[in-house]
């Protein structure tokens, strides 16, 4: 009996040892390469950090075929809205540009994922930022952090808006599927919300934003006056009574109070200053050593993103017809060749053929366009023409026009409407798809001048993709005139 | 009442039925067995004592027995010293001895014995006379020492008194002690020698024994998860491989050596490449996201084999371009993917066993990592008490590639002629056929540049070159291998030791390319004090590989009109084809290319081993598990580098220097009670814990522009760097683990193994952080049975059955985490959400089923095992793509179900043994079948990615088994003009009346290949199958006097393998050079032919017609060796010499037109890896060799 009392007092010990051995904390352990939801902001900096974190989404920052870390935004920002413009085609035509999308097709799933991702961004950071102690933060930091993530989400929500609802219709069930919690495997299954509801969330999320946030900033980050922009930018596409009014008074409080001065010249905004232009309230920072966004434009040698024949018309007896496109100098053997096209590609940014830190900047928003939008606000709510046609000759002044007889001798709203019209387009083109959204306030046949694919609203947005309908069931209707799958 | 128990016992067993609570069950078995270990206590004594004090040792068996011991001073023997040993003797049979022998007589009565000297018992009549007495033999105790053939002595041999039915076991000195009568037969046995038996004939009471080794015995130790059984008392399911087997075959790695020889056990070597990765899979894979390796225990250190190939700069591969495929910049990392192999750095001539453990029952106590089999490698150790043995292996191959044949210059020329004309003619009639404007219009835009590009080829005077370059000739050469081992083993009473150094260097069969490794090992073992021992075992290596480039590939394709060289001694172009995307390219120039993988590896571990009681041990173990990886690439200015779209330029030389290491530590510790009750209930219980800790960093940087190729390639000469990575720990997991095993023999028929062990793994949430993986065996020893004990022919049949659960956790860390990666922008840092937690996500958890047969027929004449299995894989992992308004591309879920089941044969036989000639041979076959039983969501290629189907190449299905081909279906040639219009017509349209055959296949015609469509599109389905209906070995031997011939052959059967570049080799469709195949297309002349015209222009896809069937037979190798006599031994002063020839891969029989149909192109994935994508060509190897022993 002794032998088997030393054996339980044995196995008891070595059970002792192997309990005492704190091994849960290791189990436990936090990964080193990333953060988790539980240490993502404990301090000021980490918040900062985050932050930095929604904005890196909203450039949709990644790395080229190269490896070369890039912000690759432009194509969802700047090409997909002017291919759906008609100002621009890809040289193996395709789907958008034709207004022939379908549910199945890359452009709309590619758009729809980029969009949702920053939106998972930004509500991991309201999520996780609204119940840490105000004592860690200086000041209103914390207030200002959550205004800058409230204001990309709004930002990112009128994104969605403006190509996946039927936002010209206040009264549409055919809203944005609105994320505005941090996201769990549990909460993926979502139906979308009504325009109306899309709207008040937009504009939700803007009066939050212009109440916290800072009042300057670099103009790679957004402040208040950025805000205030995206609501004159929502309240133009909302359209609702007292909407223009509204907006109208927004964008003059921007230009009368706002840090922001039109550049003399748009082809030195573009080609030289950049970011450093006083014009620009925000905008897309490149990374150092990229070009990804030179290199899609124009690839290999040669253009992939074609100026149409409706933009150089647009341009014709424009000075700006010397820089903002040019040809590629090809030799015929290229399949575009054949086909008759001239590859003239977009030289906004740059020469095609070298690539340069000003080709990589991606333009959200500047000064000209609160100055056009403000023009066709007064024409719109009834307000003075005179000085909507003097704010539009302002802006085309600048691009290098001495001409201004056509504007001079548009009277009527429309007449004043299409030159403020025809403006955007040439002025804003290939940036942050301010020539797509005035297309839709435009009468169809002002816009078909433009834009000859255009057909029913309906085409101008696209459907929902089909991957979502498949793994979200809960999401509801399609879009009208396109089908789940 | 032991009986008694242990019938309840069993009888509870069977009631308890395994599914419905196995915890419960095991608890029970648990308990059941404490309490029988106690009762059987309580009845016997256990005595070890040397020259002790008479008095302290009946103080002893007082304290085991509760017995009071009266005696008077009269008693003089009571000053006197006794040595003693039994082992769980009867009261009687120890006071026998100990009192009779002393002449002491002994009275019990109640629990008192009362002790008197004999002279002074009162007189019975045997004595009555008084005098000197010749006393008759009646008990008395028998001594002795046991010792081996050598005269060490044997410890812990079994001595039994079959007519007493007592027994003993020796102690470290071998010496024993046994109460017998005479006329009682005593047999000696232990594990490993012959069993002695001898009558007491009572003339002496010494008996001195000497034990031979027996040979096949000692081959039926099994190492099994820590610690070792005897064959015959293992309940599992096991194969197992010695050293013997393979030590003439000049294999470099050990998984490579196991091709073969192991029933279920699939090995497939991935290609040529010296040193390089093997595919091996054990009874089919379970799990689709990890890997599906086998664990590795190496000398109780565990293994994973990994790529460490670090992502670096690409180059186009050909091959798999051809295919409109996805990934086609795969040249360098597919090369790495097959040429590494992190098992190729143990030196395999230190290997002493291999053992395969398969079933769950084995591998259960492997828990959360061994739902993929176990293979346990056993490296050398010293032996107690033997000379200093020196051993010393060397040998020297010659390696010839299997290579494929491909069009001379002329041949070239021919077909190229040929089917730019056929490509023009069937333009011109298409162009002809069509009556619409737009469908002409596209048709030109979709013609015109091949309709040039093929009159440029037909009237451009002197467009092709006039050499007659034999590319492959360049590429390839004969290699040289030459291995040198050393090893000095001895040991002495209370050391061992065993050290070792090998180094191998082998050319490949290309250019360029090369395997050297260093490596060795230390082992020392030390008895501290009788109880406590320590052991130190390191193996540590370093191998360097040259690895290709997809040279091999680029020597196929590259035209023979080309001179390698300008005349300014430059690599020469390939013309037109060196713009082409496919990145066709001078091969001679690819071969300038570095691509150098460095690893040092260090397996090591330090031991300690504590006697508690004599049935107790506790061993505690560290060990660790470290390897360092360095990766040179650099890509010269004149090659060009995989893009986006194909080719691009190398920016002036693109190079990446990168450097990952991993080091993973364990801590284990266990008990072990080994208890021999008596001669009918043994019992052995594993009791233990491990800690591992496994932690990795990375470093690489990659850079271009660099001023030289040939000397200033390093990274501090790049212009620009492009790309720099690292972290530093990159990732870590830890694992926790309780184990517990009990193997329970009853009467030596029926054995009984119960294991259970519980993971807490950091990479589940803490809700499923720990799984528990039970497993249960029964095994019956028929032929010990009553009934056929007496069956002279049988010498051993064993019936198995099994169960148990087992796991695999070789997934990423923490998937189950909602995660945050760095990035920056604006210049400043970012935190960006990676991955969505789900933090649901639980074990991998396989339940195998097994049932066996293992039988020993005519004194070991014939043997065999014969196995089935049936193994569920529940809760899968896989990446889902959530919905993409999520903003996450995957989470994991535990969604899918794979089942595997199978039938496994082994039998080996002893044909003809006579004293000279001896001819023995083994076979094994194994059969398979998969099947994915549910997966959520549409079949898939990729578990990563959901979503792709792009593999191209593979496809998971419901409801079909793993390992399916997929590619476009034809119907066959086209050959007339009705079928072509009435095929044309069934196109799609794309456009108003533009059929899509306008866009794809303009220049269709007779003798083109007709695809069979869906919705007018060439449909996708399931076009083979690559898993074998049957597969196995073939070992035989021959020996004649000191000659041995060995004779391995192994075979696969209806398997299906894709033949990636027969998907070129349909057509002349581009510049590039081509397989000779090309010309057995359809012509004028060839009308009957399989295989389409060669068309201009015109790629075909890859379909059903490049799937074959790849069964084979093949001898895959082949020695001859010749062990000289001791008579010559003793005039060279050596104690052994072996000299040996071997042929490796000798010949294939097979209907797979490639070179070779054992090879594979991707061995670490479950789901494709049934391609022959010719990048390295497989070799044929004449070996010899000696070996010497001092």
């Amino acid at each position: 009996m002794k032998e088997m009392k030393k054996i339980i007092i044995l196995l008891c010990l070595f059970t002792a040892i192997i309990v005492n051995t704190s091994c849960e904390d290791q189990l436990n352990a936090l990964p080193t390469q990333s953060k988790v939801d539980d240490n993502l902001i404990v301090d000021q900096k980490s918040a900062e950090v985050a932050l930095n974190g929604v904005y890196y989404t909203y450039a949709m920052c990644g790395n080229d075929y190269y490896d070369v870390p890039s912000t690759m935004c432009f194509l969802e920002y700047e090409l997909y809205p002017a291919m759906l413009s008609g100002l621009v085609g890809y040289y193996q035509g395709g789907t958008l540009q034709s207004h022939t999308v379908t549910a199945e097709d890359y452009y709309t799933s590619n758009l729809w994922s980029g969009y949702y991702k920053t939106l998972a961004a930004a509500n991991g950071l309201i999520d996780q930022i609204r119940n840490k102690p105000d004592e860690w933060f200086s000041g209103s930091r914390k207030a200002e952090i959550t205004g800058e993530a409230s204001f990309i989400r709004a930002l990112t929500h009128y994104n969605l808006m403006r190509h996946f609802a039927h936002y010209f219709d206040i009264d549409s069930p055919y809203g944005v599927l609105l994320r505005t919690e941090a996201l769990k495997t549990s909460n993926i299954s979502k139906s979308r919300s009504s325009v109306k509801e899309s709207y008040d969330t937009i504009l939700e999320d803007i009066e939050t934003a212009i109440e916290n946030c800072p009042t300057t900033s670099n103009n790679f980050y957004v402040n208040k006056w950025v805000a205030k922009g995206l609501k004159v930018r929502v309240l133009m596409m909302r359209g609702a009574t007292g909407d223009y009014a509204e907006a109208a008074s927004i964008a003059q409080d921007i230009i009368q109070y706002g840090p922001y001065t039109l550049e003399n010249s748009l082809k030195t905004l573009f080609r030289e200053k950049g970011l450093v232009s006083s014009e620009v309230m925000f905008a897309i920072k490149p990374k150092p050593d990229q070009n990804y966004k030179w290199s899609t434009y124009y690839y290999s040698n040669r253009v992939e993103y074609l100026a149409t024949t409706t933009l150089k018309n647009l341009l014709e007896n424009d000075p700006r017809v010397e820089w903002m496109i040019g040809t590629d100098g090809g030799d015929g053997s290229t399949l575009e060749d054949v086909m008759g096209s001239d590859r003239v590609g977009i030289t906004k940014y740059g020469q095609l053929g070298s690539s340069n830190a000003n080709w990589e900047i991606n333009y959200q928003m500047r000064l000209s366009e609160i100055y056009l939008l403000r023009a066709e606000a007064l024409v719109r709510s009834g307000g003075n023409k005179t000085e909507a046609k003097n704010l539009l000759k302002t802006i085309m002044g600048k691009a290098g026009i001495t001409d201004f007889s056509a504007v001079d001798a548009a009277v009527t709203d429309e007449a004043i409407l299409t030159q403020i019209f025809f403006e955007m387009e040439k002025n804003l083109v290939c940036e942050c798809g301010q020539e797509l959204d005035i297309q839709l306030r435009m009468p169809v046949a002002a816009v078909q001048t433009v834009n000859p694919a255009i057909g029913a609203k309906n085409y101008m947005i696209l459907p929902i993709p089909a991957d979502e309908f498949r793994k979200n069931p809960a999401i509801g209707e399609q879009n009208p005139g396109y089908t789940k799958e | 009442m032991v009986v008694v128990l242990l019938n309840n016992l069993i009888k509870t067993i069977m009631k308890l039925k395994l599914t419905t609570n196995p915890a419960k069950f095991w608890g029970v078995l648990v308990l059941i067995f404490i309490l029988f270990v106690g009762t059987m206590n309580a009845q016997q004594i256990n005595l070890d004592v040397k020259n002790k004090p008479f008095k302290e040792v009946l103080k002893t068996i007082s304290d085991q027995t509760e017995y009071k011991f009266v005696y008077s001073d009269a008693l003089k023997e009571i000053n006197s010293s006794v040595t003693a040993l039994f082992k769980n003797a009867s009261v009687k049979e120890v006071f026998d001895s100990l009192f009779t022998k002393r002449g002491i007589s002994y009275k019990i009565t109640e629990k008192q014995v009362l002790l008197t000297p004999v002279n002074l018992v009162p007189s019975d009549k045997k004595n009555a006379s008084g005098g000197s007495m010749e006393k008759p033999f009646e008990k008395k105790t028998i001594t002795g020492v046991i010792t081996d053939e050598t005269k060490q002595p044997l410890t812990a041999v079994t001595v039994r008194n079959f007519n007493s039915k007592s027994y003993s076991v020796s102690n470290d000195k071998g010496e024993y002690s046994i109460v017998a009568s005479k006329g009682d037969r005593l047999n000696f046995s232990i594990i490993g020698m012959v069993s002695k038996e001898v009558i007491i004939t009572g003339e002496t009471t010494v008996y001195n024994i000497e034990l031979v080794q027996d040979n096949i015995a000692l081959k039926d130790i099994i190492v099994v998860g820590y610690g070792s059984s005897a064959r015959k008392d293992f309940t599992g399911s096991v194969s197992s491989v010695k050293a013997d087997e393979i030590r003439t075959l000049p294999s470099l790695s050990i998984d490579d050596a196991l091709s073969g020889r192991a029933s279920g056990v699939a090995v497939v070597k991935a290609d040529g490449s010296p040193g390089g990765a093997v595919r091996m899979r054990i009874r089919g894979a379970s799990s689709l996201v990890g890997a599906t390796d086998p664990l590795y225990i190496i000398d109780g250190v565990p293994t994973e084999v990994m790529n460490n190939y670090i992502s670096s700069v690409e180059l186009v591969n050909p091959t798999e371009a051809a295919n409109y495929g996805e990934d086609f910049n795969s040249s360098i990392s597919g090369s790495f993917a097959r040429g590494l192999n992190n098992l190729s750095g143990l030196n395999t001539n230190d290997i002493e066993s291999i053992d395969i453990l398969k079933d769950a029952s084995a591998t259960a106590i492997y828990g959360s990592k061994a739902a993929n089999g176990v293979v346990i490698i056993t490296t050398k150790k010293g032996k107690r008490d033997s000379k200093p043995v020196l051993n010393f292996n060397y040998y020297y191959g010659v390696s010839n590639p299997i290579k494929e044949k491909v069009l001379n210059a002329q041949q070239y020329k021919n077909a190229l002629i040929k089917a730019a004309q056929t490509a023009i003619v069937n333009i011109d009639a298409n162009y002809a056929s069509l009556s619409d404007p737009t469908a002409k219009m596209y048709f030109n835009i979709f013609t015109n540049s091949k309709r040039t590009n093929a009159n440029k080829l037909l009237n451009t005077p002197d467009f092709f070159g006039d050499s007659d370059t034999d590319w492959l000739d360049l590429v390839l050469r004969q290699s040289a291998t030459h291995n040198a081992d050393i090893s000095l083993s001895g040991g002495g009473q209370s050391s061992r030791y065993y050290t070792s150094l090998s180094y191998t260097n082998q050319d490949g069969t290309l250019i360029g390319t090369d395997f050297q490794r260093l490596s060795g090992k230390v082992s020392l073992d030390n008895d501290i004090t009788k109880k406590v021992r320590m052991s130190t075992n390191i193996n540590f290596g370093y191998t360097k590989n040259n690895i290709t480039n997809g040279l091999y590939s680029q020597a196929l394709y590259a035209p023979p009109v080309f001179s390698p060289f300008n005349e300014d001694m430059t690599y020469s172009s390939l013309g037109d084809l060196s713009s082409d995307y496919m990145g066709f390219q001078n091969p001679l120039a690819v071969a300038n290319s570095t691509n150098e993988a460095k690893t040092y590896m260090l397996k090591g571990s330090l031991g300690i081993e504590v006697d508690i009681l004599q049935d107790l041990r506790f061993k505690s173990t560290a060990s660790i598990d470290f390897s360092s990886y360095n990766q040179l690439n650099y890509v010269p200015s004149y090659v060009d580098i995989g893009g986006f779209y194909g080719r691009e330029d190398s920016q002036g030389g693109t190079g990446s220097q990168a450097h990952s290491t991993i080091a993973n530590t364990f801590f284990e510790n266990t008990l072990t009670y080994d208890k021999i009750f008596n001669s009918d209930h043994r019992l052995n219980m594993l009791l233990g814990t491990s800690w591992e800790d496994k932690q990795s960093s990375f470093f690489s940087a990659t850079g271009a522009g660099y001023p030289d190729d040939d000397f200033l390639n390093n990274l501090s000469s790049a212009a620009q760097a492009t790309s720099v990575k690292g972290s530093n720990p990159a990732s870590r997991s830890t694992l926790l683990s309780f184990y517990l095993r009990i193997n329970y023999v009853l009467k030596e028929k029926y054995l009984f193994t119960f294991t259970g062990r519980s993971d807490a793994s950091s990479k589940f949430g803490p809700k499923n952080r720990v799984g528990y993986f039970p497993s249960g065996a029964i095994a019956w020893r028929l032929s010990e049975e009553n009934f056929l004990k007496d069956v002279s022919w049988i010498d051993e049949i064993k019936l198995r059955a099994s169960m148990g659960k087992t796991g695999t956790q070789r997934i990423g860390d923490h998937m189950w985490r909602t995660l945050y990666n760095v990035g920056s922008y604006a210049d400043k840092s970012a935190l960006i959400p990676a991955q969505l937690g789900n933090n649901e996500i639980k074990w991998e958890s396989t339940v195998q089923k097994d049932l066996g047969l293992d039988f020993t027929l005519f004194n070991q004449r014939i043997g065999g095992t014969i196995g089935y299995y049936h193994k569920i894989t529940d809760g899968a992992l896989l990446n889902m793509t959530p919905a993409p308004s999520s903003g996450f591309n995957t989470v994991v879920y535990n969604l899918a179900t794979i089942r595997n089941e199978g039938l496994e044969m082994d039998l080996r036989a002893d044909f003809i043994h006579t004293r000279n000639f001896t001819w023995t041979g083994s076979l094994n076959i194994a059969r398979n079948i998969s099947k994915v039983m549910n997966i959520a969501g549409d079949a898939f290629s990729d578990p990563n990615d959901r979503e792709n189907l792009n593999l191209g190449t593979s496809i998971v299905k419901e409801g079909e088994p793993l390992g399916l081909l997929y590619g476009r279906i034809i119907k066959g040639i086209i050959t007339n003009e009705e079928q072509l219009n009435n095929y044309k017509s069934q196109f799609t349209e794309v456009l108003p009346s533009v059929h899509y055959w306008i866009l794809m296949f303009p220049s269709l015609g007779i003798g083109s290949f007709e695809y069979e469509l869906d919705e007018g599109m060439p449909k996708l389905d399931i076009i083979g199958n690559a898993n074998p209906d049957f597969f196995g070995g073939y070992n035989n031997t021959f020996s004649y006097k000191n000659f041995a011939l060995t004779t391995l052959f192994t075979f696969s059967y209806g398997n299906d393998l894709m033949y990636q570049k027969d998907v070129n080799d349909m057509s002349m469709s581009s510049l590039a050079n081509r397989g000779v195949s090309v010309l057995d297309g359809y012509s004028e002349t060839n009308t009957s032919s399989k295989r389409p015209i060669s068309t201009y222009g015109t790629t075909n896809f890859l379909t059903n017609a490049n799937i074959y069937d790849a069964s084979y037979l093949k001898l895959k190798s082949l020695s001859v060796s010749y062990s000289f006599t001791p008579k010559v031994l003793n005039k060279l002063k050596l104690s052994g010499l072996l000299v040996y020839i071997n042929g490796t891969n000798l010949f294939t029989i097979t209907k797979y037109p490639g070179p070779d149909p054992e090879v594979s192109d991707d061995p670490s994935s479950i789901i494709g890896g049934g391609r022959d994508i010719s990048a390295y060509p497989t070799t044929r190897t004449y070996t010899m060799g000696l070996r010497l022993s001092f």
